[in-house]
C-alpha cells in the first residue's frame, strides 16, 4: 500500500474533474440501483407465498368471470388438500381514486389454515371474525393512511356496486403483502345479483411435491364444465398480474445498459484526458525504474477508484434516502416496502468498477506503454 | 465576437472526444425520447379515445364497462328521450354496447392476456366514423363472425382472417381487420351484440353511446338519465370516460418521470465533464485570445455556444437513435379495464423537439462552470503553463 499517497493524489489531481466524473456515476448510478430495486419489488411481490403451498383456482375463461361455491366442496375433498379459501378481489379505494391498495372479501374462518402466514394477534382476531363488517389491515396501510383500531372506513365502489363501510378490527402481518385490507366473504355476498359466486378459490395444499399434481387434477375435474378453471401456483398467480403490466423486465434492463453506456463514453474521455495530461510524469517513473505494469496497475486502480466511489456514492445514497422516504405514500401505493437491498448494492458496484475497467483500460494501457524518451520529450 | 470557425475547428481537433461526447449524449437523450414516445403511445391509446360530443351511460360507480351494466329496459327508456340526432336514413344515433374480456394466447406469451371484446350494432360506426375496415369485411349480425383491430391481429394468436380461436364453448371465426387511428378501440375485437349476449348468456348491455342533438340536448339528456330513479345510471361524455382510464397506467407515469429527470441530470453532468477537459487542454490558447484583446464575456459566450453545439449534435444523435423505436408495437394492461392496450411507440414532433431541447439545455447549463471558469483564467497564470 506504499502507492496509495500516490494514487491519491492522482485521483485528485483535477479536482473539479474527478468530482464531476463521480458525481456523474453517482446520478447514473442512482438511476440504475431504482430500476433494479424496482425490478426485485416486483418479483418480491411473486415470491410473497413462499413456503406457503397455496395454489389459486380461478376461471379459464378471463379475469372478469367468477366461480361457483359448489367448485370449493369438490375441491376440498381432493387427497393432499388441507384446506380451501375464498378469495374475493374488491378493487374499491379510500377517498380519492389515487388511494390504491389491494382489498379482498375473504372466508375468515379459513384465514388461520389456508393463510397462516399472515400474523394476527389471537385477540384482535377473534373480533374481527365476530364482525360481519369487520376489517384487518395491513400494518403499513395502517400508517400510510393513519388509522386505528377501532376505526370505521368506508371504501369506494369500482366494480362491485356497494361501498364496503368496515370498522377496523385488526392488524396483520406479513413479510411481504403489508398493505391489504380483508373483510368477510358474506357482506361482499349481499351486495351481489348472483349469489354464490367468487373470483378466486385458495387451496392449501400439505405436500409441496403435490402442488402441480394437484392443480392438473383440478382443472381436469371442471375441463368441461360451465365454469372450467385455471389453477397456478401463488408465485405464477402473482407473476400473471406482474406480466400483464408489459415486459417490465427488458424495458428496464434496456433503460439501464444504455445509462452504463452513456457513462462508459464519459468516463472514457476524462480518463483519456487524464492520462494524456501526464504523460511526462509517467516517463519519468518509467526512468526511474517503475516497471510498465506496476503503471498500467496504478492508472487502472486510480480510474476504477474514481468510478467505485461514484457508484457506490450513487447506490448507497438511492439506499439511504429510500429508508427515509416513504416510497409507498410518494408513488401513491404503486411501489410498497420499496428500499434498495444488499444484492442490488453489490451489483451496482461491482458494475461501476466495470466502467472503470472498461473506460480507463485504453487510455491506461496506451499511456504505460509509451517509450520514455517520447514521454519526455513530449510537451502537453 | 469569435467566429464560429474556432469553435467548429476545436470541435475537429479533438475528434474521437467529440464524437463519444455527441454519442453519450446522444444514448441519454435517444432513452428519454423513447419512454416519452412509450408515454405518448400509451396515452394515445387510451385517452384521446372517445368523442365529446357522445354521451356514455353506465352503471353507477362503475369505474370501466367491464363490470357495468345497463338493462334492455333502461336502453328502451333512454331511446325514447327526445334530443337524440338522427343519422342520415333516420335512425337515432344510439349504440347499446356489451362488453366482455376474452383470454386469448399471445403470439409471444402462450398464457395469453386479455382482450377486450365489444358486442355491437351498425350504430357504433356510425358513432365513431373513424373506424375503418381495412381488410375483409363486416361481421353479419347473429353469427359467430368478429372483426379484429389491427394491432390486436399482429400481436394474438389465430386472429388473422380466415382464422377461428375457441373462447368457452364457442367458436369464432375472423371475417375483417379494422383500424381505429390509434384509439382505444384498436385494442378490441367487435362483433354483433346479441350474438354475443347469447353466448355468454349476458341479458343486460355493459354500456349505451348516444349522440345528442346539440349542448341543450346534451345537457338536458344528461340530468335526465341522472335524475331518473328507475336507471340509477351515470352519464359522462365518452371523452371523459377514456381520459379516467388513465389511473390504471400510473405505474408508466411514474417511470417515466424518473427516466427523464435522471437522464437530463446526465446529459448536463455529462457536458459540463467534456466541457472542463475541453477548455483545459487549450489554457494558454483562451489566454493568448485575452492578451489579444478578446473580452471575458467573449470568451464566455464562446464556450457556451461550443458545449451548446455540440449537444445539440447529440439530441439530434438521441433523435436518430430513437426514431426506430417507432416501429415497436406493443402493450400493456389497464388496470382499471384490466385488459390489454395495444399500443406503439410514438415519436412525433412534440416528443423530438423536448428532447432536443432538453439536449440544447442541458449544453447550456452544462457549459455554463466550464465557460466561467475558462473566462476567469488569469492571463499570465494559463501563459505561464505548460
Amino acid at each position: 500500500m506504499k502507492f496509495a499517497k500516490l494514487i491519491r493524489r492522482n485521483l485528485f489531481r483535477n479536482k473539479v474533474r474527478a468530482i464531476l466524473t463521480m458525481l456523474l456515476l453517482a446520478v447514473i448510478f442512482f438511476f440504475v440501483a431504482t430500476l433494479l430495486a424496482i425490478l426485485e419489488n416486483f418479483e418480491s411481490f411473486s415470491n410473497a407465498g413462499e413456503g406457503a403451498n397455496r395454489l389459486v383456482v380461478q376461471s379459464a375463461i378471463s379475469l372478469a368471470n367468477l366461480l361457483p361455491y359448489a367448485h370449493e366442496e369438490k375441491i376440498r375433498q381432493l387427497p393432499g388438500v388441507v384446506d380451501t379459501a375464498k378469495l374475493q378481489w374488491i378493487g374499491a379505494y379510500y377517498k380519492e381514486k389515487s388511494n390504491f391498495f389491494a382489498n379482498f372479501a375473504i372466508d375468515v374462518d379459513k384465514m388461520p389454515t389456508v393463510f397462516d402466514d399472515y400474523k394476527v394477534d389471537p385477540k384482535e382476531f377473534a373480533a374481527f371474525a365476530a364482525d360481519r363488517r369487520g376489517a384487518l389491515v395491513g400494518r403499513d396501510l395502517m400508517t400510510r393512511f393513519g388509522w386505528k383500531v377501532g376505526d370505521r372506513i368506508t371504501l369506494k365502489r369500482q366494480i362491485f356496486p356497494f361501498d364496503p363501510e368496515l370498522t377496523i378490527r385488526g392488524t396483520y402481518v406479513h413479510p411481504v403483502q403489508t398493505t391489504s385490507v380483508f373483510f368477510p366473504m358474506e357482506y361482499f355476498q349481499q351486495s351481489m345479483v348472483n349469489k354464490g359466486q367468487v373470483g378466486t378459490i385458495w387451496v392449501k395444499v400439505k405436500d409441496p411435491k403435490q402442488m402441480s399434481a394437484i392443480s392438473q387434477q383440478i382443472d381436469a375435474m371442471f375441463k368441461n364444465g360451465d365454469a372450467p378453471t385455471e389453477t397456478f401456483t401463488e408465485k405464477e398467480f402473482q407473476q400473471n398480474f406482474m406480466s400483464m403490466m408489459g415486459n417490465v423486465k427488458l424495458l428496464f434492463t434496456a433503460v439501464s445498459s444504455c445509462a452504463i453506456f452513456m457513462v462508459i463514453l464519459l468516463a472514457a474521455i476524462t480518463m483519456s484526458m487524464s492520462a494524456r495530461e501526464r504523460v511526462t510524469e509517467i516517463a519519468v517513473l518509467k526512468a526511474i525504474g517503475f516497471e510498465q505494469r506496476l503503471v498500467l496497475g496504478l492508472m487502472l486502480t486510480e480510474f476504477v477508484l474514481l468510478t467505485v466511489i461514484g457508484g457506490a456514492v450513487g447506490s448507497y445514497g438511492a439506499h439511504f434516502i429510500y429508508a427515509f422516504v416513504d416510497m409507498g405514500k410518494v408513488t401513491q401505493g404503486f411501489l410498497q416496502n420499496f428500499g434498495i437491498h444488499t444484492k442490488t448494492l453489490a451489483i451496482c458496484v461491482a458494475s461501476s468498477a466495470a466502467v472503470g475497467l472498461i473506460a480507463g483500460g485504453l487510455p491506461a494501457l496506451r499511456a504505460s506503454n509509451l517509450r520514455v524518451v517520447d514521454g519526455l520529450r513530449r510537451v502537453v | 465576437m469569435i467566429p464560429l470557425k474556432y469553435n467548429i475547428g476545436n470541435l475537429t481537433a479533438r475528434r474521437v472526444s467529440t464524437l463519444m461526447t455527441i454519442l453519450g449524449i446522444g444514448v441519454v437523450i435517444a432513452v428519454m425520447i423513447s419512454m416519452m414516445a412509450l408515454q405518448n403511445g400509451v396515452r394515445s391509446a387510451v385517452v384521446s379515445s372517445g368523442s365529446k360530443d357522445n354521451l356514455m351511460v353506465m352503471r353507477e360507480g362503475a369505474a370501466a364497462e367491464l363490470s357495468s351494466w345497463v338493462t334492455k329496459d333502461a336502453f328502451r327508456i333512454i331511446r325514447a328521450m327526445p334530443g337524440i340526432a338522427r343519422d342520415s336514413s333516420g335512425a337515432p344515433m344510439i349504440s347499446p354496447e356489451l362488453v366482455i374480456i376474452f383470454k386469448i394466447p399471445k403470439k409471444d406469451d402462450p398464457k395469453g392476456s386479455n382482450v377486450l371484446v365489444r358486442g355491437v350494432t351498425p350504430q357504433a360506426f356510425t358513432m365513431r366514423p373513424y373506424i375503418k375496415l381495412v381488410e375483409g369485411r363486416m361481421f353479419r349480425p347473429g353469427v359467430n363472425e368478429v372483426i379484429v383491430a389491427r394491432r390486436i391481429r399482429d400481436r394474438f394468436v389465430n386472429t388473422g382472417i380466415g382464422d377461428e380461436f375457441q373462447f368457452g364453448t364457442q367458436k369464432y371465426s375472423v371475417v375483417g381487420v379494422f383500424d381505429a387511428q390509434a384509439t382505444a378501440f384498436d385494442s378490441e375485437m367487435w362483433c354483433d351484440a346479441d350474438f354475443l349476449g347469447q353466448a355468454r348468456k349476458r341479458e343486460a348491455y355493459s354500456s349505451v353511446i348516444l349522440r345528442p342533438n346539440d349542448r341543450d340536448a346534451f345537457e338536458s339528456i344528461k340530468a335526465a338519465i341522472k335524475n331518473d330513479n328507475r336507471l340509477k345510471l351515470d352519464v359522462k361524455s365518452e371523452y371523459q370516460y377514456y381520459a379516467d382510464q388513465t389511473n390504471g397506467l400510473f405505474g408508466i407515469v411514474v417511470l417515466v418521470t424518473i427516466v427523464t429527470v435522471f437522464m437530463t441530470i446526465g446529459a448536463i453532468l455529462g457536458t459540463m465533464n467534456t466541457m472542463f477537459s475541453a477548455i483545459a487542454s487549450r489554457g494558454r490558447e483562451l489566454a493568448t485570445m485575452r492578451a489579444l484583446g478578446f473580452k471575458r464575456r467573449t470568451i464566455l459566450l464562446s464556450v457556451i455556444i461550443e458545449s451548446a453545439f455540440i449537444s445539440l449534435l447529440g439530441g439530434i444523435a438521441g433523435l436518430l437513435l430513437a426514431l426506430p423505436v417507432n416501429a415497436i408495437s406493443t402493450g400493456t394492461t389497464n388496470f382499471v379495464t384490466f385488459s390489454e392496450v395495444a399500443f406503439n411507440f410514438r415519436v412525433d414532433s412534440r416528443v423530438a423537439l423536448i428532447g432536443i431541447l432538453v439536449a440544447l439545455t442541458a449544453g447550456i447549463v452544462g457549459g455554463a462552470l466550464p465557460a466561467l471558469s475558462a473566462a476567469r483564467m488569469p492571463i499570465t497564470k494559463a501563459l505561464r503553463e505548460i
